[in-house]
């Protein structure tokens, strides 16, 4: 089941995926000072570069994300007081300003990062699998798993519905007509699935399904797994060690 | 509609964080095994409404159906929410991992609302009137979202005063189209199985 090659990210256990991107974004996300972001920053980077994480998959995202930080910084930096760096026509910069901007940059960007890389490369279902085995409870895991697999389903019963409206001439436009359409739309979606989940409940209690899946998947924790919880302890460290150094 | 990564301070993330798993815990309390798969759905449900776009200018309307989802999960919006948003921060980087706890609060507790409101402004049968309720707690659902999305931003920094306007005023487009969208599929669903829709004489 688990594709296992050479590659550090394919070979890593689901489980340490999970700690390390977890792991990663606590780091980023506890950093106060911009100077200790950049680990938690770094770190996803450089693991992505050596296992040819496709960055190209990131663009969109990297592109939406900073551009939106370029709305915010350009609407918030005439706004933050404090002693000024520079002063633009009547607009002057503050050193708090730029700290502001500059953290949100920093953290997102490594937040988003170590999510992308360590998670989005993995199979879903063994997100499922690896939280249960770190102590989630089942049915939390249970429910996401059903979820997981739902999506699929429910994607397709969606795309059907746009064909059959496509082939019927409609074009989205912002007027009553796609406004009811879509509408609709959602009702039937809604319909359909909530007739779904009573065929479903029906069908598991039949089979005396208690609301709990059995992991079908086994995971082999590796000494290469260990060494990734390695990476992020030192990652921490040398936050803490930037954080609060004299 | 999300709060993005990197943009609320740390004290704000651990507190809507530790709100998100209070609903989360209270919401998964109330699910009996046999509620799993309408759960479940109604989840992917939201996952798959999220991605219609309504056009817009130039720019694109995104539904968000936490009216919807809210009316019909009641507190259980809470894991359904929850996990959806965990599966677009981790399959499309929507939001994050950081940010998820307060996305799930934004998202969830004006779901939960609109659960109430719904209980309590629907005791009739007439289509049209379920309609009109269904309209007004959809609007007030994401009228709610942006509030705190709003709020979250002020309460991180001040400076955040024009962002949090903006984003107020780019949702009202939004709140009346999820207005008309939740009252048109309430009343379908009404329409043709009431007995899905909560009933409001019955138990919370």
């Amino acid at each position: 089941m688990n594709a296992r090659g050479r590659d550090p990210l394919q070979s890593m256990d689901p489980r340490a995926r999970v700690i390390c991107a977890a792991g990663l974004c606590l780091v980023a996300a506890l950093a106060q000072a911009p100077v200790s972001v950049v680990p938690a920053l770094l770190t996803p980077l450089v693991v992505g570069l050596s296992a040819r994480f496709p960055f190209q998959r990131l663009l969109w995202t990297g592109l939406r994300l900073n551009g939106l930080f370029a709305l915010m910084a350009l609407s918030t930096l005439p706004f933050v007081p404090g002693p000024t760096w520079q002063t633009f026509g009547p607009i002057s910069v503050t050193y708090p300003g730029l700290s502001l901007v500059g953290m949100m940059v920093l953290k997102g960007n490594a937040l988003v990062l170590s999510c992308a890389i360590f998670l989005s490369t993995m199979e879903s279902p063994n997100l499922g699998h690896a939280l249960a085995r770190l102590g989630v409870p089942a049915k939390f895991v249970a429910l996401m798993m059903s979820v997981i697999r739902y999506i699929d389903v429910l994607q397709e019963e969606h795309g059907r519905m746009r064909l059959a409206m496509r082939a019927r001439g409609f074009r989205p436009r912002l007027n009553w007509l796609t406004l009811q359409t879509h509408a609709l739309g959602v009702g039937a979606l809604f319909l359909r699935s909530l007739e779904r989940a009573e065929r479903v409940a029906a069908a598991m209690k039949c089979r005396g399904h208690q609301g709990l899946y059995l992991a079908t998947r086994t995971l082999h924790w590796r000494r290469r797994d260990t060494a990734w919880i390695m990476l992020l302890v030192a990652v921490t460290a040398g936050m803490l060690w930037l954080e609060w150094k004299p | 509609m999300h709060i993005s990564e990197g943009i609320l301070a740390t004290p704000l993330l651990g507190g809507a964080w530790a709100a998100a798993a209070a609903g989360l815990v209270y919401g998964m309390r109330r699910t009996q095994p046999e509620d799993m798969p309408r759960v479940a759905l109604c989840s992917a449900a939201f996952f798959v409404v999220t991605f219609v776009r309504i056009p817009l200018g130039p720019a694109h309307l995104h539904l968000a159906a936490t009216g919807l989802v809210g009316i019909l999960l009641g507190w259980r919006a809470f894991p359904a929410l929850l996990v959806a948003l965990l599966l677009q921060a981790v399959l499309f980087q929507f939001g994050g991992l950081a940010v998820l706890g307060a996305n799930t609060v934004v998202m969830a507790l004006p779901a939960v609302g609109a659960y109430y409101l719904y209980r309590r402004w629907s005791r009739s049968a007439d289509p049209r009137r379920i309609a009109v309720a269904a309209g007004a707690v959809g609007a007030l659902a994401i009228t709610g979202n942006v509030l705190i999305m709003a709020a979250f931003l002020l309460l991180t920094d001040r400076a955040f005063a024009v962002p949090a306007l903006g984003v107020l005023l780019f949702h009202v487009p939004l709140m009346l189209v999820e207005g008309v969208v939740t009252a048109l599929a309430v009343a379908f669903l009404f329409k043709v199985r009431r007995d899905l829709l909560p009933n409001p004489e019955g138990p919370p």
